[in-house]
């Protein structure tokens, strides 16, 4: 057991402090549209051409190849500087680039990655549909082979960035008598084929980042299927060796630094009796302390997700327990925020509005990506090998 | 290098650690012999684990904090009475001090040192299992202090919630033998996060084993997503504890100056884990869980124990708040 950084880590640390803070983009992203597309993808573009997309992707698609530890040094002093959220790039290069790194042709490689590394292209998820949510299994938009195109007839829906995106991951239901985990296929859809509508929705926090997508009988060719027909489960369900246990560093560093910014909220506002600050009122104290203490802890997870793969390549299910622990957290420091706040809170511009708008970001966080309850039936089956319920 | 997984020979010392306890000190002791581990201590001292992590120069093993936490870690996980960690601490206090042979004579087990717990700032302490211990110790953030017994006055009994260590209150007074104000506070903050963490994880696993073992409605009520739940929660608590206590180990190794925020916020999370794992190991053991013939509730009581040792939590919680973070 160790931790400590070698000299190389400790130079390529210093290195990349120093381009990232003569290169962040100083303006805020904007918050939806086509000017936060456009926003993101300059952004990757610049890091591209600095030479830092895809810290630890295969240098022979336009990455760096270098070390998990390295891709994680890259996402800690990113989120220190406080570097834009990936935004509309995040399912380019969190989940479909490393989807098509790991079971993609070469052909796929050879056109997508440097596509997604270099900022051109970016991506959006098609898994959820309106009745299949946790049930993700049980897709129904179809998928019938005609000629040399797979033809899609559906629904998807929560398709987050859909309206700004150019490809999709796309799961369809290919063979409707096969048993539901052998008849779904993965395929990489251009978001601007005929038949495709795009409706955004509102949320609660007012951001339009999810969409529903309507697919009328459009035809996408077959070679764009990742994994093999009646494969998709299978590649759906592949998350990646290379980066495991990175992903999360940057939405731990950036909760870090809004833990900090509550703890320095508390110093300026209030206590509830109106006489002390917030922060010397006990109670608050005491949950603010809690909050440092599980952040260092979300930390030490990912710490721990880089240990196991340096040692394993084949990710294993741990991975559900940072999300859950991010997600939970991150509605417990936003829910303290407004409890401190008070009557404040209940303003959502001006001084402190910025709290309650992401306060009401946040209940996306135990739902998104695989509701919380979802990522404790993982935990508790695939980490402790408690048995499925009957029927489920 | 990242790398929180033990190597070979780290596996091979907590290898050692886990069969001798295992074989020596199943939970199951507690209902039988006197509280205090009074035939276990003495193994210990042969084994050499009370020195582990002093220098040879000090008559200890030679090993560092890494394999002390592997040790606090299954002493937790065995409910090993707090007199192992007292001697392990006082130890440390006294090769500190430049006191050779009182280092020696508790790595060698002819002095037991009895952990304080304070209960107010005129002197008010509780002792656990230190009714023939000659050496008392207790500790805040500021610093560590070594007493001889008779700076304790009106020593009486009282019975604990934790029924499994002798507890008894007293008055402290006096000058202490020896005191350190070195970084031996954080050391034993990470002790206790790790005998916390080990507390835990054997909550886990009992809860966890019940839930495939026991069956209700047709089937392992472990299937039903209410326990199943409970149960990951578990997980993820242990797991949260278990590697921050490793992350602040070592950042007190490597002399961090965020070695004293990581072993704050390891104790914090850690005592959480071992309280709410405990309490739900109850519950997911029914009402079989609720009696004395069964272990959970062994489990439950050592967690609020350990969770004062060294100030509570909302000490430990205040003390984050100004604890320099990693840069």
């Amino acid at each position: 057991m160790e931790l400590k950084f070698s000299k190389e880590d400790q130079r390529f640390r210093d290195e990349v402090r120093g381009w990232l803070s003569d290169n962040i983009p100083r303006d805020k992203a904007p918050p939806h549209g086509p000017e936060k597309r456009a926003f993101d993808m300059a952004w990757q573009k610049r890091q591209y051409e600095g030479g830092w997309a895809g810290v630890s992707w295969p240098s022979e698609y336009g990455g760096r190849g270098l070390t998990i530890t390295q891709q994680m040094i890259w996402y800690e002093e990113y989120a220190r500087v406080g570097a834009p959220a990936p935004g509309c790039m995040f399912i380019a290069l969190h989940h479909a680039g490393p989807t098509v790194i790991a079971r993609g042709n070469d052909e796929q490689k050879a056109f997508h990655i440097p596509k997604i590394l270099s900022g051109e292209a970016n991506w959006c998820q098609g898994f959820s549909e309106p009745s299949s949510g946790s049930d993700l299994a049980s897709i129904r938009t179809r998928g019938v082979v005609d000629g040399d195109d797979l033809v899609v007839t559906g629904q998807k829906i929560w398709t987050t960035w859909g309206n700004i995106s150019d490809y999709q991951e796309l799961l369809v239901r290919t063979d409707p008598n096969a048993p539901r985990h052998k008849g779904i296929t993965w395929i990489i859809g251009d978001m601007r084929l005929p038949g495709i509508t795009i409706q955004p929705i509102s949320t609660m926090s007012g951001v339009q980042h999810f969409c529903q997508v309507f697919y009328d009988e459009v035809r996408i060719p077959l070679k764009n299927v990742v994994g093999g027909l009646n494969n998709g489960w299978s590649v759906a369900m592949s998350t990646l060796g290379f980066e495991r246990g990175t992903a999360m560093v940057p939405y731990q560093m950036e909760l870090r630094r809004l833990i900090d910014e509550l703890c320095e909220l508390a110093r300026h506002v209030p206590a509830p009796d109106g006489v002390r600050m917030a922060i010397e009122d006990d109670e608050i104290a005491s949950r603010l302390g809690e909050l440092r203490a599980e952040i260092a802890a979300m930390r030490a997870m990912t710490y721990a997700s880089i240990s196991r793969a340096q040692r394993d390549p084949v990710p294993g299910p741990e991975g559900s327990m940072i999300s859950l622990y991010w997600g939970e957290l991150q509605k417990k420091v936003t829910r303290t925020a407004v409890d401190i706040l008070g009557p404040a809170g209940l303003e959502r511009t001006g001084g402190y509005g910025g709290w309650t708008q992401q306060y009401l970001a946040a209940f996306k966080d135990t739902i998104a990506g695989g509701t919380v309850e979802i990522r404790r039936n993982v935990i508790g089956e695939r980490v402790l090998g408690l048995p499925r319920a009957k029927g489920g | 290098m990242i790398d929180l997984l033990p190597n070979a020979d780290e596996q091979a010392v907590l290898d050692n650690f886990r069969s001798v306890l295992r074989a020596e000190a199943p939970v199951s002791r507690l209902r039988e012999a006197r509280p205090g581990d009074a035939t276990l201590l003495p193994r210990m001292v042969e084994l050499g684990w009370i020195g582990l992590g002093l220098s040879e120069e000090h008559g200890g093993v030679g090993y560092g904090i890494a394999e002390e936490m592997l040790l606090f870690r299954e002493a937790g996980r065995h409910l090993v009475s707090p007199l192992l960690l007292g001697a392990v601490l006082g130890a440390h206090v006294a090769a500190e001090a430049g006191d050779a042979d009182l280092a020696g004579a508790i790595i060698a087990g002819e002095k037991s040192v009895a952990l304080l717990i304070r209960k107010d700032a005129k002197g008010a302490v509780l002792r656990l299992d230190g009714a023939a211990a000659p050496l008392a110790l207790v500790w805040d953030g500021a610093g560590m202090a070594l007493y001889d017994e008779s700076a304790l006055s009106g020593i009486e009994d009282v019975p604990a919630l934790d029924n499994y260590v002798t507890l008894e209150r007293a008055s402290l007074a006096g000058a202490p033998l020896l005191h350190v104000t070195s970084t031996l506070p954080v050391r034993a903050k990470i002790l206790v996060s790790a005998m916390l963490v080990g507390v835990a994880e054997s909550a886990r696993d009992m809860a966890v084993d019940y839930a495939k073992l026991r069956e209700q409605f047709g089937q392992p009520i472990g299937a039903f997503q209410a326990i199943k739940h409970f149960c990951a929660d578990m997980a993820v608590r242990a797991e949260a504890a278990h590697f921050q206590t490793l992350v602040a180990g070592f950042a007190l190794h490597e002399n961090q100056p965020d070695a004293a925020y990581q072993a704050s916020a390891a104790r914090i999370v850690a005592a959480d884990a071992a309280l709410r794992n405990g309490e739900r190991n109850i519950q997911v053991h029914g009402g079989i869980g609720y009696t004395e013939a069964a272990d959970p509730q062994l489990f439950i009581k050592r967690a609020h124990l350990l969770a004062e040792l060294g100030g509570g939590t909302r000490q430990h919680q205040r003390d984050i708040l100004t604890e320099q973070a990693p840069a």
